[in-house]
């Protein structure tokens, strides 16, 4: 009578009538757990327990929540915690949930640090004593047109604004009191 | 291999991101002349760009001159002048687009501390508030009577009575012969 061949059911093994089970197991371990199922009824009723599971799964369809029921999370505790859907979150969870977006934001700090240290830099050396000189008289020329104008706008209000409305009136009231009051001392 | 690549990208990205020149259009003293300086005509007669970086030496030369005038000059960040002639046709037309301009100026918060009209002769000054006894911005729109156009625009820090004391003092014989 032939024996079967008898062998342990290690973890590996299992593993590998998971993978087997789900489809996932490269062709060589399928070979394996197919020739083990046939010699052997434990690994041929772990294979048939794990398909089953396996196509179970599989026959899960994608199901539809409405946006409240996402924004709302059990804890562990049974306390009920909102959770913001924003899109920081969104934006947080796509940076920190994968190491190369990550290590890109993280190198760009850096970079940005150092950058700002070492290439942006106050150009004070940059400019010759000669364009200093001439940026003095720019700067003297620039002012000296400001108090330009300032005078001018000073000279308008002192001569024409306060004589010819202020002065001018005054004068002439001057001029009428001094009429009458002559016309007083003579009668 | 792949993160030294990665850091070399982030490196330039961010060298070129913060290494940028300073964009002072974005300051809420500036003023851009554009509009007006479509009606120049001939060359400029005067032009003075003066960017943060060339204020700040200057302020340093001036430190010792009289007190003030160096703080004064040094919180500035931007001198802009243009002089320019327009002809003689266009100077009523530039009189209403200045006229027009003191409306939208006044829309976008900027103060009107002068304004005089005169025969031939128009100016105009304005101050930008930056919040309380502080002016960040100082506008000058003037036309005499030859038809010459002087637009200043000083960004910064602006301490009016020190630049008003400054101005006055400074000798330049040019500007006085007239």
């Amino acid at each position: 009578m032939k024996r079967k061949k008898s062998f342990e059911i290690n973890d590996k093994l299992i593993d590998k009538i998971i993978s087997a089970a789900y489809g996932d197991a490269n062709i060589f371990d399928k070979l394996e757990v197919y020739f083990k199922a046939r010699n052997n009824n434990e690994v041929k009723r772990l294979l048939d327990s794990y398909r089953a599971t396996a196509e179970e799964v599989h026959q899960l369809g994608e199901e539809e929540y409405e946006d409240r029921s996402i924004h709302f999370r059990g804890t562990q505790n049974g306390i009920v915690e909102e959770s913001y859907n924003s899109f920081i979150t969104d934006f947080l969870t796509i940076i920190f949930s994968r190491s190369t977006a990550s290590l890109a934001v993280t190198i760009f700090i850096i970079a940005a640090v150092v950058a700002t240290l070492f290439v942006y830099r106050p150009q004070e050396q940059k400019y010759s004593q000669q364009e200093i000189q001439i940026a003095d008289r720019q700067t003297r020329k620039a002012l000296a047109i400001v108090g330009k104008i300032f005078n001018q706008t000073q000279s308008t209000l002192e001569k024409e604004v306060l004589s010819e409305r202020v002065a001018k009136p005054i004068r002439e009231g001057i001029g009428i009191v001094n009429y009458l009051f002559n016309q007083g001392t003579k009668q | 291999m792949k993160t030294y690549k990665l850091f070399l990208i982030a490196f330039f990205t961010a060298a070129l991101a913060f290494a940028q020149q300073a964009d002072y259009t974005k300051e809420p003293g500036y003023f851009s002349f554009d509009k007006l300086m479509n009606y120049k005509s001939g060359d400029l007669i005067t032009e003075v760009y003066l960017e943060e970086p060339l204020i700040k030496m200057v302020a340093k030369m001036a430190e010792g001159e009289k007190e003030g005038v160096g703080e004064a000059i040094d919180a500035l960040k931007l001198i802009r002048v243009n002089e320019f002639m327009v002809e003689k046709n266009d100077i009523e037309k530039i009189e209403k687009e200045m006229a027009s301009l003191d409306g939208n100026l006044q829309t976008q918060k900027w103060s009107r501390i002068i304004k005089t009209k005169k025969k031939d002769n128009y100016a105009n000054v304005y101050v930008k508030s930056g919040g309380a006894n502080e002016y960040v911005g100082l506008l000058i729109a003037a036309i005499d009577k030859e038809g010459k156009v002087t637009l200043v625009n000083i960004v910064g820090r602006i301490d009016l009575d020190t630049i008003g004391k400054v101005s006055k003092e400074l000798n330049l014989p040019h500007m006085n012969k007239e």
